[in-house]
């Protein structure tokens, strides 16, 4: 029997209107990996936030080695041997790798900082725990899987024994993840103890020791994975069973929706070229995904064709309509619908009500608006079906502020209204991110639905699960390029990700109308309005 | 037969009693949970804890006319000699501009502008009532209407200026608001100064010469329900400019337009409203209510008041930032600006009252300033009274499905 380094005893803690962790017990053991696994809004991050110092619990007692020990802060945590890698890492973009894991601990000689010493016990970290990492480069220069590790390194640097890893692998390449997956079996075989944060059960099963469900604040059980499986885990974490296989039909090809024809962005302010001569259509009945690593350019090639950003160069057309000049109304009224990356920043008025939110596209439209003048019962009926249909969970329905709603319902809302908006189009980009397991299950049949019913949907995704689960064809972007443009079934996700890290490249072949779309884009120019 | 009558009647009343006040009680508590409830007692809370230290205050500089004082503060505007009614009456003279000005800072706000700039706005439309107010004589019984309505739209040209900078070449409202309040202020001294000195500047005195009879707007027999008092036209303008902003806001798609700019301007953008032209319409109707505040001043018919001439060596009127305190304590909202405008010029009538009794009238100013800054804190405030208030109920409503958004999207 191992020891436990760190138990949580009987936590508990309430925030306005819910106890986000209710008598929560959870015990680390010396050298394991300890899976942590719960839905939106279970508490794992409440939990987490209070073993790591940022919140303080209601009651309850942490130990570590038995012994009582209280962590007011972050540093405390820090004093105690805990350390984080957080989803969002806590880096200085423009310092370089030492100096980011020296920030706050510099180890000086008469007020000097001694690099060279540092360096030198660097290289040997990175050695004995297989870390690849170059000291000297910069941040912002280095991909997102070197990033991680720097802050692997920050922590063991600082001599944490117990290394907390909040989603880590939601930004990397599977490629990158199974590095990531033999640096945390390295790391608990020298001892260290892991708190592994995830959602995705596959890699439970392969790299934990144990795993504890919570649900609704709940502790529903801590289980050991060599005696369980995914069925398992994802009944306890839900409470009911779910379907991981989508179930989907052929998909029938219709007439194209949405083209871009070389679609160029270089930013104004850095002079990046951002978006290099993008083109790729989507046609009705299909889903297309764009894969990609975080930050080669899916962010602003999202806003390119939502309107948000003016492209520098090239056309849209949507609808055999060229859109490129137009605005982000006529946009939205002429057949496009946008779940938007940025759900706080794009997606919703966090000061305003849900119905209010749920009729953000149409308020301006009939029946929602009468000679200029706002209809709230026709809005508040609107807001009342959707969140029916999508079960969409809010303390006071319509009225609830969006911004007092769980992440995960926020985005449950956001999905509802740019599905209710039946558009020929929608550009959904990272739909599910932050939706629990049901909940992607929901928003994926729905979006199979939707191109069962003949819509086009572009999905920019980061979640290689999602691809292809859903997805009819994927587009693979590269540094600002398309550089794969293949049918799902044909390709496996070794492959892609060779594509997504830039080693492979193929030449895509021209994207262009042909002569009978020609005229109907000739027809439309001018005379098609509104539908 | 007749008793039973009446014990009927009294049963009817007492049942609609009971249903009024079941009514009450409902829409109170429909109240309680909005957050404009609490900003409005936050807003109270911030006139109680100023007026208690303002009565410290005048105990500490007057012990022994401290009871008077007091006594005299509070009644503001009822200290008039001519007695209540004229009080009420110079309240409401008083007020006018500053629901004007309060109103304007209040709409852009709510298009996340902070209009600075309403003082400029303010007195271009002075200026401009004034010009047709003295010079526009052939224009008849439309003298008065004309002098408004040009007074509006130069203050509405006034703030659609910063607004289009800020639209097209994202200038800083603020750098330019209080630009545009001294290019104004010397736009109007240069033209005192030459072209129009001789028609309209009584050089003696170095102020305008008065408006002419019908280029002042009329009194709309306020001047009998208050007798010798300022009271006119003025102030049924500034009602109806409450409800139509009120209405502009609450009701209709331009208002929810402008509102979802000032709460989120990418989510707005993103909504499909055209940001740049929110911006700069919402700056154009602001300068508009601060035109009109400027021309109701200078046009009002009162014999009590110094506004009809301008002081042609002025600095720049201070009316216009008046309304930035005002549309803060009234929380923006437009109804909520009308009490906080008539509040603080009610609070402010109290100063020659308290002259006459050895107390400054700098006094005043200080009491209104402590209110002001505690009305700055209302959100603070206003967070404490949400906690005490949940304090109260607590262990009852712990399972409301409704949560904190997780900072960093984690679960």
């Amino acid at each position: 029997m191992e020891k436990n380094i760190i138990e949580m005893r009987n936590i508990t803690k309430a925030f306005p209107g819910i106890i986000a962790n209710d008598n929560i017990t959870f015990e680390l053991r010396k050298g394991e990996i300890h899976a942590l696994l719960g839905e939106n809004g279970a508490g794992k991050s409440t939990l987490m936030s209070i073993l790591f110092g940022m919140y303080t619990a209601d009651s309850g007692q942490i130990y570590k080695n038995g012994e009582p020990i209280s962590i007011l802060s972050p540093n405390d945590a820090n004093d105690h041997g805990i350390g984080m890698v957080h989803q969002h890492f806590k880096l200085v973009e423009v310092f370089s790798v030492l100096d980011n894991i020296i920030l706050g601990v510099e180890k000086t000689k008469n007020g000097i900082i001694s690099r060279k010493e540092i360096e030198k016990e660097l290289l040997e970290l990175c050695e004995k725990y297989e870390l690849q990492v170059d000291p000297n480069a910069i941040i912002e220069n280095i991909s997102v899987g070197m990033q991680q590790r720097t802050e692997i390194l920050k922590m063991l640097y600082r001599e944490n024994e117990i290394l907390i890893f909040d989603e880590p692998t939601a930004v990397l390449t599977p490629q990158e993840i199974d590095q990531l997956m033999i640096t945390m079996k390295n790391l608990a075989a020298e001892g260290k103890s892991i708190i592994f944060i995830t959602h995705k059960l596959d890699e439970i099963v392969s790299v934990c020791d144990r795993v504890t469900v919570l649900r609704r604040g709940k502790l529903i059980k801590t289980l050991n994975v060599s005696e369980t499986n995914k069925e398992e885990l994802s009944y306890y974490m839900v409470g009911r069973d779910v379907d991981f296989t989508v179930q989907k039909k052929e998909s029938v090809i219709g007439d194209n929706v949405l083209m871009l024809k070389d679609i160029n962005y270089v930013d104004d302010f850095t002079k990046k070229h951002v978006l290099k001569d993008i083109s790729f259509k989507v046609n009705r009945g299909e889903i297309v995904c764009l894969a990609g690593i975080d930050g080669n350019g899916q962010t602003e090639l999202g806003y390119v064709i939502s309107g948000l950003l003016k492209p520098t160069s090239g056309e849209i057309y949507l609808n055999y309509v060229d859109v490129t000049k137009k605005s982000i109304r006529y946009r939205n009224d002429n057949g496009m619908s946008h779940i938007p990356e940025d759900r706080h920043r794009y997606g919703l008025i966090l000061e305003e009500s849900l119905s209010n939110n749920l009729s953000l596209k149409k308020y301006h439209l009939a029946p929602y608006q009468k000679h200029g003048l706002i209809n709230q019962k026709e809005i508040d009926v609107l807001g009342e079906k959707l969140i029916k249909d999508f079960d969409i969970r809010s303390g006071r329905r319509t009225k609830s502020l969006a911004g007092h709603m769980s992440g995960g319902n926020q985005q449950k809302a956001i999905i509802a209204r740019e599905i209710d908006k039946d558009s020929d189009f929608i550009l959904a980009i990272q739909t599910v991110r932050g939706l629990d397991v049901g909940a992607v299950e929901f928003a994926h049949k729905k979006m199979i639905e939707e191109r069962d019913k003949g819509k086009g949907i572009l999905m920019i995704s980061l979640d290689l699960d999602e691809v292809f689960s859903v997805s009819d064809r994927v587009l693979v972007i590269y540094e600002g390029e398309i550089v794969k443009d293949i049918l799902t079934k044909d390709v496996t996700v070794n492959e892609l990700g060779l594509y997504m890290a830039g080693v492979k490249k193929d030449k895509i072949p021209e994207v262009k109308f042909d002569s009978r779309e020609l005229k109907i884009v000739k027809e439309r120019s001018g005379v098609y309005e509104k539908k | 037969m007749k008793k039973n009558k009446f014990t009927n009647f009294f049963k009817l009343v007492g049942e609609k009693i009971v249903i009024a006040a079941k009514y009450l009680i409902k829409e109170y508590k429909v109240l309680k949970e909005k957050e404009g409830y609490k900003k409005f007692i936050a807003s109270l809370l911030a006139i109680v804890l100023g007026l208690l230290i303002g009565i410290i205050l005048i105990i500490i500089n007057k012990p022994g006319n401290a009871l008077n004082g007091i006594w005299r503060l509070l009644r503001g505007p009822l200290n008039n000699p001519f007695g209540f009614w004229s009080g009420i009456g110079q309240l409401l003279y008083r007020s006018t501009p500053l629901i004007f000005t309060g109103l304007a800072v209040a709409f852009a706000f709510k298009t996340g502008v902070f209009n600075i700039g309403a003082s400029g706005q303010y007195m271009v439309g002075l200026f401009a009532a004034m010009v047709v107010g003295i010079l526009g004589d052939s224009l008849g019984f439309m003298q008065w209407p004309v002098a408004v309505l040009c007074g509006a739209l130069a203050g509405a040209v006034w703030g659609m200026i910063p607004g289009a900078f800020k639209a097209y070449f994202n200038v800083n409202v603020v750098i330019t608001g209080i630009m545009f309040n001294y290019i104004g202020l010397f736009f109007i001294n240069g033209m005192l100064d030459g072209p129009l000195k001789s028609k309209m500047v009584n050089q003696a005195q170095n102020r305008t010469i008065p408006i002419d009879q019908a280029g002042r707007t009329p009194y709309a027999f306020l001047d009998k329900i208050f007798p010798n008092s300022g009271a006119d036209f003025g102030i049924i303008l500034a009602i109806i400019a409450v409800i139509v902003i009120y209405f502009i806001l609450n009701k209709t798609v331009f208002g929810r337009e402008l509102k979802s700019v000032g709460y989120n301007h990418h989510a707005a953008k993103y909504a499909g409203v055209a940001e740049k032209k929110a911006i700069i319409l919402s700056m154009t109707i602001s300068g508009l209510l601060a035109g009109m505040g400027g021309a109701l001043f200078i046009l009002a018919p009162s014999i009590f008041n110094l506004g009809n001439t301008y002081n042609v060596e002025s600095v720049v009127l201070p009316a216009g930032f008046d309304g930035i305190p005002i549309a803060l304590l009234g929380n923006s909202n437009p109804i909520g600006v009308f009490f906080s405008a008539l509040f603080i010029s009610y609070i402010k009538q109290s100063d020659l009252a308290l002259q006459s009794i050895g107390i400054s009238s700098e006094m005043v100013n200080m009491i209104v300033a402590i209110i002001l800054y505690f009305s700055a804190f209302s959100l603070i405030v206003s967070q404490y009274v949400s906690k005490f208030l949940k304090k109260r109920k607590e262990g009852k409503e712990l399972s409301i499905i409704e949560e904190e958004a997780p900072k960093e999207g984690v679960l």
